[in-house]
């Protein structure tokens, strides 16, 4: 059944559109072995960077109402030592592997870039947008300028695909310009989005970090909203990803402009059968519409 | 993690810096918990600490501690009517089973406490630093009288650690055996089990919980999430 859901994004070949978004497990060795028992058409790894972090004290990720999380987990990784080990036993699974990159100087990403390159991903998705890493993240993704340096330099120095990952801001398209004409393969649209939460009996703010990203059902129509916007603008290859939890919120994101999908928060609230159940209900979507492949209907919405 | 707030009842020392804090949920839990579950209990503003319950019945929970750290340390400090908050109960029950032997040690204790609430029948060995932390213990769960205590310092039971007196227990091919404790002494025990015929040797095992949603990763043992597949996993992951 799943050639016709079959797609291509950032030059990947992937079975059916649904990955797992990054910094649901994804470091450890261990961690591959389930992630690809969910099903999914390539294991995005947790953002590394450079140096191990320990991350935030917890409360590092909290259930909210309405099926969404928020997390100021820290980008808690093993540093770049731990590339290795994780992407070769991701690799035993036979689906591309993403390599998530982290940093806050061009020299960071260069780094964690090269090394996720000589221990064989398929490609590496830079982390412009996390809400929560001071200088890093968020804060570079927003700045266009900031944005075309980093990515040329990271793409001039490897030669596995580079895609970005940019969040919510109001320079989100500009962003998403800069980081094709700066050799971008691909953008994964969008991060969480910033958010906090507080505990009304003890009056303190739910997570240690204060703010954090939120996550899930709430971002789902900003994301088809980012997704939307950017293709228009550019008709670049989309990961589109932001409270996935069925078929629909994925065929919104595809006909939206999205070659592939990722999903996260899902992934806790209804558990590792999440990506099976989205891939099924496209294929009956795709039949229903009478669509003969998933990537005609790409961006099907812009059509008037 | 949605929590629940929790009004504290009391937080006693039982001995050295072991505590049992008892407090009653604003509202239920969605799920009774079962053991060896356990819950994320957040104390605001400074830690989230995976805890075992040791009771639970309409609202009202028990948890065994020890004081290991900056969390557990400024949760002894929580004063009756304080309000903290739980996580629903986490992890997978395990009580379809008929007299197991507990091999315990020290504060590896905290799950089989509910146990007795659930079991019908059941053996052990408790291997404990100080007599009278077990002493204390069995004044408050008078069921636990039935597993044999090992104290270090000769006050209470048996004298001698736990693993002395592994080779007097007479285990029969279709026992279950379940081990409680740190790393350490569970791999010692693990790795004794191996030689004997028993029908299964389980672990209830302790790691690093985080996030308590199976999305962290930090609790992974023996290829799979302790906070969505365990507490109870097999010997060999040790």
């Amino acid at each position: 059944m799943t050639e016709k859901l079959e797609t291509r994004v950032a030059g990947l070949q992937l079975v059916h559109p649904v990955m797992n978004a990054s910094g649901i497990l994804g470091y450890l060795p261990e961690h591959a072995d389930l992630m690809a028992s969910w099903g999914v058409s390539a294991i995005v790894s947790k953002t590394f960077t450079r140096e191990p972090r320990e991350g935030y004290n917890p409360p590092i990720i909290v259930r909210l109402r309405c099926g969404s999380l928020l997390n100021a987990v820290g980008l808690s990784n093993p540093g770049k030592a731990g590339l290795r080990p994780f992407v070769e036993s991701a690799k035993k699974h036979g689906v591309p592997v993403i390599v998530s990159v982290g940093g806050i100087s061009v020299n960071d990403f260069i780094d964690v870039a090269i090394t996720a390159e000589e221990v064989g991903s398929s490609a590496v998705e830079l982390n412009m947008s996390c809400p929560h890493f001071k200088g890093g993240g968020l804060e570079l993704g927003r700045d266009p300028v900031a944005v075309f340096n980093t990515v040329r330099e990271v793409s001039s120095a490897i030669r596995i695909p580079v895609i970005v990952k940019l969040g919510l801001s109001d320079r989100i398209v500009d962003a998403s310009v800069k980081a094709l004409e700066a050799g971008a393969k691909a953008l994964t649209l969008i991060n969480t989005v910033r958010g906090m939460a507080i505990d009304v009996y003890s009056f303190k703010p739910l997570l240690t970090n204060v703010y954090g990203g939120l996550s899930g059902k709430s971002i789902h129509p900003i994301a088809v909203w980012a997704v939307y916007s950017v293709y228009k603008e550019t008709l670049a290859d989309i990961i589109g990803v932001g409270g996935v939890f069925t078929w629909k919120d994925a065929a919104e994101l595809i006909l939206a402009g999205s070659r592939a999908i990722q999903v996260g928060t899902a992934l806790v609230y209804r558990g590792p059968d999440a990506v099976r159940n989205i891939v099924r209900g496209l294929y009956v979507w795709l039949r229903n519409v009478g669509g003969r492949s998933l990537l005609d209907l790409v961006g099907a919405a812009h059509e008037r | 993690m949605s929590y629940v707030p929790s009004k504290v009842l009391s937080n006693e020392q039982v001995y050295g810096n072991y505590y049992i804090l008892v407090v009653r949920t604003l509202r239920k839990l969605r799920k009774t918990p079962l053991p060896p579950q356990f819950s994320m209990v957040w104390v605001p503003g400074v830690d989230l600490i995976p805890l075992s319950y040791a009771y639970y019945e309409n609202g009202l929970a028990k948890f065994f501690y020890k004081v290991v750290g900056e969390g557990t340390k400024s949760l002894s400090l929580r004063k009756p009517g304080d309000v903290i908050a739980i996580s629903e109960p986490i992890g997978q029950s395990f009580i379809e089973i008929e007299k197991p032997v507990f091999l315990v040690g020290g504060s590896g204790i905290a799950p089989v406490l509910y146990y007795t609430k659930y079991l019908e029948s059941f053996s052990g060995i408790w291997g404990v630093k100080h007599g009278e932390l077990a002493e204390a213990l069995i004044t408050r769960f008078p069921k636990l009288k039935v597993l044999a205590v090992a104290s270090e310092d000769c006050t209470f039971g048996f004298c001698g650690k736990l693993t002395d007196y592994l080779d007097k227990l007479n285990l029969n091919s279709n026992e279950l055996v379940l081990v409680s404790g740190p790393t350490e002494m569970v791999k010692r025990v693990c790795s004794w089990l191996k030689g004997r015929s028993v029908k299964s040797g389980l672990v209830i095992a302790e790691t690093l919980v985080k996030c308590g949603l199976g999305a962290c990763g930090s609790c992974v043992i023996g290829g799979v999430l302790l906070c969505r597949d365990g507490p109870v996993i097999g010997c060999e992951a040790f």
